[in-house]
C-alpha cells in the first residue's frame, strides 16, 4: 500500500481496516482540506486530520455517533480504532477515521435547487435528532457561555468595527468606491446590524427552551456537500462551534439564496420543508430572522479592504452587486418574516 | 534678482474637501468651491444626462479699503436617470463563499485590536459616471421638467456662498470656472462649482519708483497624495511683514511669511475634484537697495506676474512668478481732503480733555449723590479709615 506523505504512519495501524496490498492512499488536495482518501476493492474510507482541541473532537464524535443512534445518517460513518478510541492523537493532532461513498454521488452543485432542498431537509433531521438527544452538561468544550451570547458579542464587535472605519472615513477624502460606497450605505447597515442584535436580545431572553445546543456544522461550502440520489452527505463536521440548528439554516440559506436571487417562493418553500416535523419556537425564529439580516458580506468586503487582500476596484464592484443583492433580500425576509409570525 | 530654489522639491498638501464650501482668500483673488452631496435616487444611479445653470447671482454688501464682501447664490438644474434594480441582473461568482468567510470569522480569535488604518491612499478608477465643465459651457435655463425626456429625473441645488476678496485695486466680476458633478456612491450624487474673484491690480508707476524692486522666481512643488488633471491657479498669502533698515549699506530688508496654494482639478474622479493644496509656508525676503532715508514705510504694493506654472508628470508644479514689490513713504490719505470726518473730530476733542487734571470725588460722593440714595444719609458725616 502506498502511503501518501505527511500521514503518520501509526495512523492507520490503530484501526482494522479492509485494505488490500497496493492500495494507494491520497490526499485530496483538490476538494478537501485535511483528508486522505482510500479506494479500495470492497470499502472506500476517508482519514481526516483535526487540528486544534482534542477534547472538542472527543465530544463532536461522541455527538456524532449519539445522533446515528438516533437514526441521523447524513454524516460520514466513522470508525473506532482498535482500542475503541473515537481517534487516534499524533502530536498536537488528531485522525479518525470514516467511510466514504462507493458511487453515486456528486459534490453540491450551487446551483441547482434540489441540492439545496436536500441540505434544508437534511438539516431539519439533524434538529429532530438532536431534540432526542439527553441533555449532558458541557464540560470538554471551552464554550461555558451560552451560544447566543457568544453570538451577540460577535456581531456587536464587528458592527463596532465597521462605526470605527466609518468615523475614520469621515476625517478624510474618500479615495475610491469602495470608501464612496461605504459612507454612503453604512448607516443603513448598521442599522440593519442593530436590529439583528435586538432580535438575538430577544432570542436569549426568550423563554422558550429549544433544546441541547448541539455542534454546527457550519460549513456548507460546496465540497464539504456530496449529493446523492436521495439525499445529502456532510463531509467535515469538525467546526466546533456550538448553537442551535437553526444557525445552520440561516447560514445556509444567506450562502446560496442570492444565487437564486432571494427567491421568495423557493425560500418559502424551503422553511417550509424544515418546518416538516416541528415548527419553529420563539427563540430560533428570532435567531433565523437576525441572523439572515445581519450584513455579513459588508463586514468581510470591510475587512477584505482593510487587508489590503483584493484588488479595491473588485472589491468596490462586490460590494455594489451586493447593495443591489440588498433590495430582492429585504423582498424575501419580509416574506419569511410574515410566514413565521402568521401575518 | 532672480530666486532658484535648488533645496529640492517644496510640498503642496492637499486640504479635505470641506462642504457646502470651501474657500481660499489669497492676496488680490479668492476661489470659492461650493458642494453638495446628497442621496438624490431612491433606485440606483443609471445615467448622468446634463447640468443647467439656472442662476448664478451676486452682490456686493460691504466694501472697506482693502476688503470687500460678497454674497451670492448659484443655481443648477442635474438631470439624471435611474436603474430599475428589479430588473438589474446578479453575476455572483460565487457569494458563499465571502458569507462562509464571515460566519467563520466570527468565531476566530483576533491577535490585536484594529487600532489604526493605513494611511497609504487606495485610488482606483471610478466605474461611475461624471461630467467636467467649463463654466462658460454651461447651458443656461429649463425653468421646469416639462420639456424632460421620459424617464429622465431632475433636482434643483441651489448652493449659497460668500466670501471676502481682500487686496488692493478694481473688483472683477465673479466667474464661475467651472463645474464637476459626479455619481459618488450607487444613489449619491456630488456636485461642485469652482468660482473666481479676483481684483485687477493697478500699480501705477509714481515718484517713489526709486523704492521698487522685482524679484523673479523658480520653485518646484510637489503635490503630495494627488494627481493633477489641470492647474487652475496657484494664489499666494502673505503675512507678518517686518522691515529692517541697514543705514551703512542703505538697505531696507523686508520679511514675511508667504503660503504657496494650488487650486487644481484632481485626476482622480469619483469623489471631490476641485481642490486646495498648501504648503507649510516659507520666508519671503526682499532686499531694496539705496534706500537713502531711514523712514518706516508707510505701505507695501505687490504685485506678481505670474507665468503659467509648469506640470511635470501628474504632480509637479514649476512655479514661475515675477514679484514687483514697491513701497511708499507716505500714507495715501495725505493726499486727501484735510477736513477730518466727524468721528476724528470727536476723537481729537476728546484728548484735549483729557489733557486736563482729573477731579477727584470724596469719599463716599458717588453714593451719596445716587438718586435712590436714601435722604437721610446726606446728613451723615463719611468717615473713610485708611489701612
Amino acid at each position: 500500500m502506498g502511503i501518501a506523505a505527511n500521514l503518520p504512519d501509526q495512523v492507520l495501524l490503530e484501526y482494522v481496516l479492509e485494505i488490500d496490498d497496493g492500495e494507494v492512499v491520497f490526499k485530496d488536495r483538490e476538494t478537501i482540506k485535511n483528508c486522505w482518501r482510500i479506494k479500495s476493492t470492497n470499502s472506500n474510507y476517508a482519514i481526516w486530520e483535526y487540528q486544534g482541541n482534542l477534547g472538542l473532537l472527543q465530544e463532536l464524535l461522541e455527538w456524532r455517533k449519539l445522533l446515528a443512534e438516533k437514526g441521523f445518517t447524513d454524516f460520514l460513518h466513522f470508525y473506532k480504532t482498535k482500542s475503541e478510541k473515537n481517534f487516534v492523537q499524533v502530536k498536537q493532532n488528531g485522525y479518525y477515521v470514516t467511510t466514504w461513498p462507493a458511487e453515486g454521488y456528486a459534490f453540491f452543485a450551487p446551483e441547482k435547487r434540489s441540492g439545496l432542498t436536500k441540505v434544508v431537509e437534511a438539516l431539519s433531521r439533524l434538529r429532530t435528532a438532536g431534540k432526542l438527544l439527553a441533555k449532558k452538561k458541557d464540560t470538554q468544550t471551552e464554550y461555558l457561555e451560552r451560544a447566543e451570547v457568544y453570538w451577540l458579542k460577535a456581531y456587536q464587535e464587528r458592527l463596532t468595527e465597521l462605526l470605527i472605519f466609518y468615523c475614520y472615513l469621515q476625517e478624510k477624502r474618500l479615495a475610491n468606491d469602495f470608501e464612496r460606497l461605504y459612507v454612503e450605505n453604512f448607516e443603513d447597515f448598521y442599522e440593519r446590524g442593530q436590529q439583528a442584535i435586538q432580535r438575538m436580545v430577544l432570542a436569549s431572553s426568550s423563554s422558550d427552551n429549544s433544546g441541547e445546543e448541539g455542534f454546527l456544522i457550519g460549513n456548507f461550502l460546496p465540497e464539504n456537500m456530496l449529493e446523492t440520489e436521495t439525499s445529502i452527505i456532510f463531509l467535515n463536521t469538525a467546526y466546533g462551534f456550538k448553537g442551535l440548528p437553526i444557525h445552520d439554516l440561516s447560514l445556509f440559506l444567506k450562502m446560496y439564496l442570492p444565487l437564486q436571487k432571494w427567491d421568495e417562493e423557493l425560500a418559502l418553500n424551503l422553511l417550509t420543508r424544515y418546518q416538516e416535523k416541528s415548527t419553529l419556537d420563539n427563540q430560533e425564529k428570532n435567531l433565523f430572522l437576525a441572523q439572515l439580516s445581519f450584513p455579513g458580506r459588508f463586514c468581510i468586503y470591510t475587512q477584505k479592504y482593510l487587508d489590503g487582500t483584493g484588488e479595491v476596484s473588485e472589491l468596490a464592484a462586490d460590494f455594489q452587486k451586493y447593495l443591489y443583492e440588498i433590495y430582492w433580500h429585504d423582498r424575501c425576509l419580509e416574506k419569511l418574516e410574515n410566514r413565521l409570525w402568521g401575518e | 534678482m532672480k530666486k532658484i530654489d535648488s533645496e529640492g522639491e517644496l510640498l503642496l498638501q492637499p486640504e479635505k474637501p470641506g462642504y457646502p464650501w470651501q474657500i481660499l482668500e489669497a492676496d488680490g483673488e479668492t476661489w470659492v468651491i461650493v458642494r453638495w452631496r446628497d442621496t438624490v435616487a431612491n433606485q440606483p444611479l443609471g445615467k448622468l444626462e446634463s447640468v443647467y445653470l439656472k442662476k448664478f447671482i451676486w452682490e456686493l454688501v460691504a466694501e472697506h479699503e482693502e476688503k470687500c464682501f460678497y454674497v451670492g447664490e448659484i443655481i443648477f438644474q442635474i438631470n439624471y436617470r435611474e436603474t430599475d434594480a428589479a430588473q438589474k441582473e446578479l453575476e455572483w461568482q460565487e457569494p458563499w463563499v465571502e458569507e462562509f468567510l464571515f460566519n467563520e470569522d466570527l468565531f476566530t480569535e483576533k491577535d490585536e485590536e484594529m487600532s489604526a488604518f493605513p494611511e497609504e491612499k487606495k485610488y482606483a478608477k471610478t466605474v461611475f459616471s461624471s461630467l467636467l465643465l467649463e463654466g462658460n459651457e454651461l447651458k443656461e435655463g429649463q425653468d421646469d421638467g416639462d420639456t424632460l425626456v421620459e424617464g429622465i429625473k431632475c433636482c434643483e441645488v441651489i448652493l449659497p456662498w460668500r466670501c471676502w476678496l481682500k487686496g488692493k485695486g478694481t473688483n472683477e466680476t465673479p466667474v464661475l470656472k467651472k463645474v464637476h458633478l459626479t455619481q459618488a456612491g450607487l444613489y449619491t450624487l456630488l456636485l461642485e462649482a469652482l468660482i473666481k474673484l479676483e481684483k485687477r491690480q493697478e500699480f501705477s508707476s509714481t515718484a517713489e519708483d526709486a523704492l521698487t524692486t522685482s524679484v523673479e522666481e523658480e520653485k518646484l512643488y510637489e503635490l503630495t497624495e494627488d494627481s493633477i488633471f489641470e492647474i487652475m491657479g496657484t494664489p499666494v498669502q502673505r503675512a507678518f511683514w517686518r522691515y529692517t533698515y541697514n543705514p551703512r549699506r542703505e538697505r531696507l530688508l523686508l520679511r514675511a511669511m508667504k503660503i504657496i496654494n494650488l487650486i487644481y482639478v484632481s485626476a482622480e474622479g469619483g469623489g471631490e475634484r476641485f481642490l486646495i493644496a498648501s504648503g507649510t509656508g516659507e520666508e519671503e525676503t526682499v532686499m531694496l537697495k539705496g534706500v537713502t532715508r531711514s523712514l518706516y514705510p508707510a505701505e507695501l504694493d505687490i504685485r506678481c506676474e505670474q507665468m503659467k506654472p509648469g506640470l511635470i508628470g501628474t504632480n509637479k508644479i514649476v512655479y514661475q512668478c515675477k514679484q514687483l514689490y514697491s513701497i511708499q513713504r507716505e500714507p495715501p490719505q495725505k493726499k486727501e481732503t484735510t477736513a477730518l470726518p466727524a468721528e476724528s473730530a470727536v476723537a481729537k476733542r476728546d484728548v484735549v480733555l483729557n489733557l486736563q487734571p482729573l477731579k477727584r470725588n470724596r469719599p463716599g460722593e458717588r453714593w451719596i449723590n445716587k438718586q435712590e440714595c436714601s435722604d437721610k444719609w446726606r446728613n451723615k458725616m463719611i468717615i473713610t479709615i485708611k489701612l
